[in-house]
């Protein structure tokens, strides 16, 4: 998910440039669509990684938990 | 004069100058105001929702919102009266919400003030010069996104909440030239910033045996940063400074 974010934001870079470089309204018009789009869309992505990683986070910390409370109870 | 009205347009070119009612000198005062005391008020807003609030150096917290609100009011009125355009004012006034939270607790607004900022930022764009300002408002924002999102899956020096911040800067910037001169601004205060930590650091630790505190273990408020670059470029191009 987050390569195909970083796929989308190198393409939004490449969209940028060319929409800067706007000859006419017509053509610039259509960069734009497609910057706003490819952002949008690496944005998503993005965010949707970056929930992933919390919901990866949150399972290793309680495997973390469990593991201390198992070394507790050897101890005991 | 007339250079003077050129400097204007090319320190606000994204979103062009106001020719209506906002060239009132009154008017502008009025405007600064609401502005300061409405960045100041959604601060606060967000601020509550900061997890990470402590109240063990109450004193120290109470002197930084302090001169947080201070400041946030007098530079959106020093903006206003400066650079008559009614886009950038509203757009910089959004960006001090986010440069005040990130100066005072290290927390950014959430995800709907910073994406609605930056549209907000390309209608406006769209409003003050057409289709030609709205371009420059979403090319210079692309850009400040996707630089800022390599860079933090290149180096992982940054967080992703500088993602957001860094697409906010770029659509309050406007256009490339603006820019341009902010990052300018931005490298030349944060050169100055380092300069000054070094030489106290160096100050501090020179007659002692502890070794002395590392640059890179400084937190760096990148929204206050960014911030401080985009009020300096339109301060320095009044007075005359080119970048």
């Amino acid at each position: 998910v987050i390569q195909a974010g970083l796929v989308l934001t190198l393409f939004t870079l490449v969209a940028a440039g060319i929409a800067a470089m706007g000859v006419d309204e017509s053509s610039t018009g259509l960069w734009c669509v497609l910057l706003g789009v490819s952002q949008s869309l690496a944005i998503f992505l993005l965010l949707r990684g970056d929930t992933a990683s919390h919901e990866e986070c949150d399972a290793v910390s309680t495997r973390i938990q469990e593991g201390i409370a198992r070394q507790e109870q050897i101890k005991r | 004069m007339a250079d003077k009205d050129k400097e204007v347009v090319h320190m606000t070119e994204g979103f062009g100058v106001d020719a209506s009612v906002f060239t009132e000198v009154w008017f502008k005062l009025i405007w600064g105001i609401v502005m300061g005391v409405m960045s100041n008020v959604l601060a606060d807003v967000y601020l509550r929702q900061a997890p990470h609030i402590t109240t063990s150096n109450l004193s120290h917290a109470n002197n930084t919102r302090r001169l947080r609100q201070t400041t946030c009011l007098l530079t959106n009125v020093g903006v206003s009266l400066l650079t008559g355009s009614f886009g950038f004012c509203v757009v910089f006034a959004a960006f001090s919400v986010t440069a005040a939270t990130d100066f005072e607790q290290r927390w950014l607004p959430p995800n709907s003030f910073m994406f609605a900022s930056v549209i907000a930022s390309i209608g406006l764009g769209y409003l003050a010069s057409g289709f030609w300002g709205m371009r420059d408002v979403l090319v210079t924002q692309a850009i400040c996104f996707a630089l800022a999102t390599l860079s933090v899956a290149l180096f992982g020096h940054m967080d992703s909440g500088d993602i957001k911040v860094a697409m906010q800067f770029g659509a309050a910037c406007g256009s490339l030239i603006n820019l341009y001169m902010g990052l300018l601004s931005m490298l030349g205060i944060g050169v100055l910033v380092l300069g000054i930590a070094f030489f106290t650091m160096r100050l501090r630790t020179h007659h002692s045996d502890q070794p002395r505190a590392s640059l890179a273990s400084l937190h760096v408020p990148v929204a206050t940063w960014a911030w401080l670059g985009l009020l300096t470029f339109p301060a320095l191009t009044v007075l005359g400074v080119r970048l």
